[in-house]
């Protein structure tokens, strides 16, 4: 499917292409932008590109799924966001709704973005799937992520443990 | 959806899968037997997901891909086969070049049905790309898959590694 193209202020919401790989593996490949994903591990361009294949398939399966974040000044491509079934098992406390989820790169921590893209994609889902319930995972000690979700409306709800990493389990209502 | 061709031999449909395969696809992929020459170990669903969504994203990425093999007197899906673009991190590196692959459930196995799949495979990638070489990587303990690929045209041309694993790299050339 082609990916809804979603325009705020500063920032362009558009599908992952593969023009995005160098941009997108740098991303994946910086610390400080890995330091709260998954294992916390850097990721290599295989993956990447894997990454890359895998959310343009969740668009054409599903209708929804993951925008990358470029930043319209600059043409640069800063982050991603977007909303995906990761088919966690059912016990997980996040299986069962679409499940948000951002990361931006280093370089454009601090400003806002996040902020903007989040409000962005709520309003994008709120027409998509209507009042649904939608859930965020976030690393325990996520401070700045964990208080966007807050000020976005977002509420913990539960806790989960995975590669021996506490998360904070959010929920909201669209 | 990127429009995927369906292809038709004797005794097999090739097709696109849809969200209706991930039960069965799924399945396959947490049986050991499919696993022991291709990953090493079995997929979780949320591991078999990620795999699912990254088929689907490489048709409407690359134009081209894996099909569903769907047995036509029974109607099931049997296996997989296809062309990856997958950026292996391996040497000799074939990045670019169409990569054949095949995975078949164990009770579709010594029918014949690898072979026939992927020589249509072949044909129309050669209807696809033009007359080019290809490649596939195979366990050199699957025996059954190393003669799938000679009866297919392919020559072994390196011993090499992949993910540490020992592999063989074989080439088919126009």
């Amino acid at each position: 499917m082609s990916v809804p193209v979603i325009e705020t202020e500063r920032l362009i919401l558009r599908g992952h292409t593969l023009e995005d790989f160098p941009a997108y593996a740098a991303m994946r490949a910086d610390p400080v932008v890995m330091k709260y994903l998954g294992k916390g591990d850097l990721l290599d361009g295989e993956e990447c590109w894997r990454r890359i294949m895998g959310m343009a398939g969740h668009w054409d399966l599903l209708g929804y799924g993951t925008w990358a974040i470029e930043d319209r000044a600059s043409g640069v491509l800063i982050g991603a966001i977007g909303y995906s079934d990761k088919k966690r098992p059912p016990e997980h406390p996040a299986s069962g709704a679409p499940e948000m989820g951002w990361s931006l790169a280093a370089s454009a921590h601090g400003k806002g973005f996040a902020s903007e893209a989040l409000r962005a994609a709520l309003a994008w889902g709120r027409a998509h799937f209507g009042p649904a319930r939608v859930v965020a995972v976030i690393s325990d000690d996520n401070a700045a992520s964990s208080r966007l979700a807050e000020r976005h409306g977002f509420r913990q709800f539960a806790t989960s443990t995975r590669y021996g990493l506490g998360r904070r389990v959010f929920e909201r209502v669209l | 959806m990127a429009d995927i061709p369906v292809i038709e031999t004797e005794r097999l449909i090739l097709r696109g899968h849809t969200l209706e395969d991930f039960p069965a696809f799924a399945a396959m992929w947490a049986d050991p037997e499919v696993t022991r020459f291709i990953g090493g170990s079995p997929l979780n669903e949320e591991d078999a997901w990620s795999k699912f969504i990254r088929i689907a994203g490489h048709w409407s990425l690359f134009g081209y891909g894996f099909w569903a093999l769907e047995e036509k007197s029974s109607g099931r899906r049997v296996g997989e086969a296809g062309i990856l673009n997958m950026k292996r991190d391996m040497l000799p590196s074939f990045h670019g070049v169409p990569e054949l692959g095949w995975g078949l459930l164990p009770e579709a196995h010594g029918k014949g049905y690898a072979t026939e799949a992927t020589k249509a495979i072949i044909a129309w990638g050669e209807n696809h790309f033009g007359k080019v070489r290809m490649v596939c990587i195979i366990d050199p303990d699957n025996g059954p898959s190393l003669r799938v690929a000679e009866r297919c045209g392919f020559k072994q041309v390196a011993r090499t590694t992949y993910k540490n694993e020992p592999t063989v790299l074989l080439e088919r050339l126009p």
